[in-house]
């Protein structure tokens, strides 16, 4: 494994989204690069286009309501593929096997009827072409790798048996079972209680250290970001507008919004004073913005960020923001 | 799960006891007509045929010392003997079953068999041009009364098929089968279009809960999504159409079956209604009861199978 030659780039990516109350502009030009092994972070509020990158890299929206820009490419030994090119038949083998998906709740993860081992042996039937008996046993070792002992009875238990951090390991058992070497994991530890958010996500960063893929992690929770990730994205209004390493963006975060949302995480020894919080909400999707998304929240917005162009600067090779003032 | 079954027999048992009390006394004490004139034959009678009668079928005992002899009756395999034709009820009841047996079986299962693939189709196919067309061509079909259907099929046979056997009598059991094809279709007709609306909304619901999107992320196949995934949890409201359907369709199938000069069971109990023959009348109303109770226990018994969640719920 060579860690850290790239192994997915999205390249302006654009996804409109028809709905009921029209057209939403959920993902506005957006790109980023995962490199081999990387655990990559995107972090923002509800609303802001996290999870549609997310599930428009595994073109998993609906098809006929969805529009898609860009490039997303993924880096193989044989040449690059663009996912939104492949047919639907390329795509769905792709699922699962090379790029695998863990949700947001894992009590939804999980279809009701069937047993935790079933659904994890469909999976390696179906790619691996294992025959039940392997795949039996296969499912069985998986589960003890993500913690879940003893795999041999546990397999046989329906979902509504196993409790919401179990499943959820369980789900990321089931989606690394075929090897993926990238994981999306969408606010994977959101539904989950604290002591169980900081073992999922010890867990998928010992994954990522005995297999070697890369995570795309997606948070709204800063905290989260600061244990596991290598590299943060800051996502508002369907663009990033600030990117770098982790220790860059914590010790010199340049943007606004990004500011806000480090001193909106709570601390050890700042008891007694007020947490602070961004006033407002994310604007909704479904009009033309001019100008910088975060004008309308941000104290030290100007004219110039109403309406005008916005600048990308850079702080360091790996470092940029996208904001008129210089920080 | 003994004790449930145990539990659910013991229910069902005070359920039939329950039923056969209000049918008994409801025929029996509000009834215009005196039996005695059916077992007559209407005509007014010697008084000497009158006592006759009146002892035979144990007229002049009070109503409650009638309903212990038929239930009592019951419990040997005696259904009682009717007022109208002298011959044991279970007998006509017996004579008539292949028929309505046939056409409520057979009528099932073809409207499953077209209504479950096509409110499939038209769910994952949700608001496009196919699931627009058999939305309107259920409504007509459901628009079309059964007896209208039966005749306009006879009408279509006797032209396009004229040696067609449509009426009179069968022989063997080809000439069953194909003697009860079509009145099949054209009950199946008016139990298409509710299976198939009941599937497509359960269909749609499916494909849009998360674990669905879980699916598709693991990179299973369409084909796994809809049939391994989505009808298995969409189609326990089939279920309970159906088993509902099942017990209605025998009654219901009396206007196909005039239409088709056949006679079933259904027939059998209006034609015993209309002559005020009770014991006939009584003897398939219980059968209805049990058939419905059957059907909802099947039902119940195919949700177990289906969800772990019923199942675990049950031996809580």
């Amino acid at each position: 494994m060579n860690r850290g030659s790239s192994l997915m780039s999205v390249e302006a990516l654009y996804t409109d989204v028809i709905s009921a109350r029209g057209l939403y502009h959920t993902v506005q030009g957006v790109s980023f690069e995962i490199g081999q092994g990387e655990i990559l972070g995107i972090v923002g509020e509800s609303g802001c286009g996290k999870s549609m990158t997310a599930k428009s890299i595994l073109r998993l929206n609906q098809e006929d309501k969805t529009f898609y820009q860009g490039k997303v490419l993924y880096h193989t030994e044989d040449g690059v593929l663009d996912l939104l090119k492949l047919s639907k038949k390329e795509m769905s083998q792709l699922r699962g096997q090379k790029i695998a998906m863990v949700s947001q709740n894992p009590m939804e993860a999980f279809d009701p009827l069937y047993t935790v081992g079933d659904q994890i042996e469909e999976m390696l039937c179906y790619h691996k072409k294992m025959g039940k008996k392997e795949a039996l046993e296969e499912t069985e070792k998986l589960l003890e790798q993500v913690g879940i002992f003893p795999g041999k009875t546990r397999r046989k238990q329906y979902p509504h048996e196993f409790s919401g951090g179990m499943l959820q390991r369980a789900a990321i058992g089931m989606m690394i079972s075929c090897g993926p070497r990238l994981l999306i994991a969408d606010e994977p530890t959101t539904a989950l209680d604290v002591t169980m958010q900081s073992q999922i996500l010890s867990l998928l960063k010992k994954l990522r250290d005995d297999t070697g893929m890369s995570i795309l992690l997606i948070t709204h929770n800063f905290g989260v970001v600061a244990e596991v990730c290598d590299r943060v994205c800051v996502m508002y209004a369907g663009k990033i507008v600030e990117s770098g390493n982790v220790e860059e963006i914590f010790a010199c975060p340049k943007h606004p919004y990004t500011k806000a949302l480090i001193q909106s995480i709570p601390r050890a020894g700042s008891e007694g004073r007020r947490l602070q919080t961004i006033p407002g909400t994310p604007p909704a999707l479904n009009k033309p913005m001019g100008g910088c998304g975060f004008a309308m929240r941000c104290s030290c917005a100007q004219e110039q960020c109403k309406n005008g162009s916005i600048p990308v600067k850079t702080d360091s090779e790996s470092h940029w923001y996208r904001c008129v003032k210089e920080w | 799960m003994l004790k449930s079954c145990v539990r659910k027999i013991m229910e069902y048992v005070v359920i039939l006891f329950v039923v056969s009390i209000l049918i008994f006394f409801l025929i029996h004490l509000f009834s215009p007509t005196d039996p005695v004139s059916v077992i007559i034959g209407g005509k007014g009678g010697t008084p000497e045929q009158i006592q006759a009668a009146r002892e035979e079928y144990h007229l002049n005992e009070p109503v409650w010392r009638q309903y212990l002899y038929w239930i009592g009756g019951i419990f040997h395999g005696d259904w009682g003997t009717s007022y109208k034709y002298h011959t044991p009820v279970l007998q006509s009841i017996a004579d008539r079953a292949p028929v309505t047996l046939g056409l409520v079986l057979g009528a099932s299962v073809l409207s499953i068999l077209v209504a479950i693939p096509l409110g499939v189709a038209s769910a994952v196919k949700n608001g496009k041009p196919l699931d627009g067309a058999l939305s309107i061509i259920s409504l007509i079909v459901a628009a079309v009364p059964p007896f209208l259907l039966s005749m306009l099929l006879i009408l279509a046979l006797s032209k396009l098929a004229p040696a067609y056997p449509i009426t009179g009598g069968y022989s063997g059991v080809e000439g069953y089968l194909i003697r009860m094809f079509w009145p099949c279709i054209a009950l199946a007709c008016s139990k298409v279009t509710i299976t198939l609306k009941i599937t497509r909304q359960g269909m749609v619901e499916q494909m849009q809960m998360p674990y669905m999107m879980n699916v598709e992320a693991k990179g299973m196949p369409r084909k796994n999504m809809i049939w391994k995934h989505g009808l298995k949890n969409a189609v326990i409201p089939v279920i309970s159409i159906l088993s509902i359907q099942i017990g209605a369709m025998i009654v219901g199938a009396v206007l196909v079956e005039s239409v088709f000069s056949l006679s079933g069971v259904g027939s059998l109990l209006i034609d015993s209604i209309k002559s005020s023959d009770f014991p006939v009348v009584q003897a398939i109303i219980l059968m209805l009861v049990v058939v419905f109770l059957i059907t909802g226990a099947l039902a119940d018994f195919l949700y177990a199978v289906i969800d772990p969640r019923i199942r675990a719920g049950r031996k809580g």
